[in-house]
């Protein structure tokens, strides 16, 4: 039979919610125990014996209001079974009203605040952390739930000392609670901190390191250079992706003839010399802007780590893609590649 | 990337018509001759290989000697006795031409390089007239690969003519002339996609003398990443009478030289 106090903290499930052997409820690092209200200057009694050695909170089945406003002001994290809650976190309280399916401040606001004073977006707008979220997502909730840790970082060759300390850092007792986190964090969120300081190391922007060729001798129109495109993927399976603008513009964001994509560094001269692709310059009119990463497709998250998972309305040749390390990427191109970020966020939010 | 040497009827007509009886005379060495200079880039615009040339009015050739210094001396003796005249006494290379015409070729650079073990480069240097530092690695370098025509002319590939233009370029940078060349070439070559066929000759010049390729790698890959030995602003004047765009040049010569700069490593690991 589930227990009435997990019910009341389902808005909490991105935080660290755990039970001891002996069914005591650990909500972060708060201790609580069962007390039995039955009467204010009994509870007073017990607050003044308890030990400082952890931080204590009280379960209660119910409890007036004049005892809550007491406990409140003393600072004292308290649950009832009639769903009142006040959680005294680090420099934030959480508080819970009963049939409300919100709470005050949102959970998003908390781990968000959580994120850039604790944990650094840093931790989360990075290659290896790209490329956890990326699988996180594609994964069904089902068989999430059958994974520990572990056997999905193994299972997708991801990091398990990041996805540990992600884990961690947003109090997340599982793969589906990390899950949740991506998406109660919320679009404006990500969008921020992907563009916030000291986040991004490992990874270069396409736009930075994109370079507009020609065909020599040989002009398409945007039916031609849609199929060169689609005829260069196939033909380098292996080592070209299309670049982060094909999602843009698959979702309607950005309309442009020329095609973007990523190429291995080690194909990147036979391709050019296969298909004649020169520098453009001043005046000529380009078919391709080809960016060639430092590192591989994997290092720098810009190939999925699970790219058979999701079920992203896209064309198959994009599904490959990470879609944290596109919408990263869209944020260091124009204004229509900024713009385009929340549209392609969207793929995101509709997966978790 | 293929030769035409019916391509060059226009320009063989105009050398006839300048400097006549040179190219009769120079048939008759023992060694290679090289054209060097402005000619080439005439010789590569004729080719469709850059769009334009630059103006010049003289014809630079360096002869191979093969036994001695006689045989250079010979070849001279013969042009001075067809007409041609020796004016300048610091230049003892330099042959004017008997035609006194506008817009032609007025006079010949005679010069020489050794060919074959026979004859040392200070024998060389001493037949021409030049200094110690005048160096020969660059144009036997040019010469491996080079394009032969009719009488014993030969034309260096580009790579060749690179190599000539970089050691002359950092030999004076004062001659900017010299790195407005080299850019023309390689921004020719690469517009046109020829740079695609570069890689079994540079292969065999590389494999040749490898110390001057070297030179050449250095050359491409210091104005792809704007090394300073080769900064563009002391050209500026230079690439703007040539019609560049000084604006958008250390940009473009960036990613063009890096695409050249590509194909010829690519070349390298393919055969390494």
């Amino acid at each position: 039979m589930t227990d009435p106090v997990d019910t009341i903290l389902e808005p909490l499930r991105g935080l660290s919610i755990r039970r001891d052997q002996a069914g005591h409820l650990l909500l972060e690092d708060i201790y609580f125990e069962r007390w039995s209200f039955t009467g204010q200057r009994s509870l007073e009694e017990k607050v003044r014996q308890l030990s400082t050695d952890r931080i204590r909170g009280f379960i209660f089945d119910k409890l007036p209001a004049r005892t809550r406003a007491w406990l409140e002001k003393n600072r004292i994290s308290y649950i009832t079974e009639s769903g009142y809650a006040a959680i005294h976190l680090k420099n934030k309280v959480i508080s819970l009203q009963p049939d409300s399916r919100t709470m005050s401040p949102p959970l998003s606001e908390y781990i968000a605040t959580s994120l850039t004073s604790e944990a650094r977006p840093s931790r989360f707008i990075n290659p290896t952390a790209f490329n956890i979220f990326d699988a996180l997502i594609r994964i069904p909730s089902y068989e999430l739930a059958n994974l520990s840790g572990l056997s999905f970082a193994k299972s997708f060759g991801l990091s398990q000392s990041a996805l540990s300390k992600i884990m961690s850092s947003v109090a997340a007792r599982d793969l589906c609670a990390l899950r949740k986190v991506i998406g109660r964090l919320g679009s404006s969120w990500w969008l921020e901190a992907m563009l916030a300081p000291r986040t991004g190391r490992g990874m270069t922007p396409f736009y930075h390191l994109a370079q507009e060729y020609r065909m020599h001798g040989q002009d398409f129109d945007r039916k031609g250079v849609e199929e060169w495109a689609r005829h260069v993927q196939s033909r380098y399976s292996e080592s070209v992706l299309p670049g982060p603008i094909e999602v843009a513009k698959a979702v309607g964001a950005i309309y442009d003839k020329m095609t973007t994509l990523w190429v291995d560094p080690k194909a990147i001269a036979a391709l050019k010399r296969e298909f004649k692709l020169v520098p453009i310059r001043a005046g000529e009119e380009p078919l391709c802007a080809i960016a060639v990463p430092k590192g591989d497709f994997n290092k720098e998250a810009i190939r999925s780590m699970a790219p058979d998972g999701g079920a992203f309305p896209l064309q198959a040749n994009l599904l490959p893609l990470n879609i944290f390390r596109v919408v990263w990427d869209l944020g260091f191109g124009d204004s229509r590649g900024r713009d385009a970020r929340a549209a392609v966020m969207k793929l995101v939010f509709n997966e978790v | 990337m293929k030769f035409e040497t019916t391509k060059l009827v226009a320009w063989s007509q105009l050398v006839e018509h300048s400097l006549p009886g040179l190219l009769n005379i120079i048939g008759t060495a023992q060694g290679r001759c090289l054209v060097l200079g402005a000619t080439v880039l005439q010789i590569y615009h004729d080719q469709g290989w850059i769009p334009r040339a630059r103006a010049t009015g003289d014809l630079d050739l360096s002869v191979g000697i093969v036994s001695d210094a006689s045989e250079y001396l010979v070849l001279r003796e013969k042009l001075i006795a067809s007409g041609y005249t020796v004016s300048d006494s610091e230049r003892y290379f330099r042959l004017f031409s008997p035609v006194k015409m506008g817009l032609t070729m007025a006079y010949i650079d005679l010069l020489a390089h050794p060919e074959g073990k026979a004859v040392s480069g200070k024998e060389a240097r001493t037949t021409i007239g030049v200094g110690d530092r005048w160096s020969f690695d660059e144009i036997l370098f040019a010469l491996e690969q080079s394009y032969a025509l009719p009488k014993n002319i030969f034309v260096p590939h580009p790579i060749g003519f690179l190599a000539m233009k970089a050691a002359s370029y950092i030999d004076d940078p004062t001659r900017t002339k010299d790195l407005v060349d080299i850019v023309d070439v390689v921004f020719g070559l690469v517009g046109g996609a020829l740079h695609f066929d570069l890689g079994d000759a540079w292969m065999a010049m590389a494999g040749a003398r490898p110390s001057v390729a070297v030179k050449v790698k250095s050359m491409i890959g210091g104005i792809a990443h704007g090394a300073i030995n080769w900064d563009f602003s002391r050209a500026e004047q230079e690439f703007v009478q040539r019609g560049y765009d000084f604006d958008r040049l250390e940009d473009e010569a960036s990613r063009i030289f890096t695409d050249f700069d590509d194909q010829l490593q690519l070349t390298s690991s393919a055969k390494a």
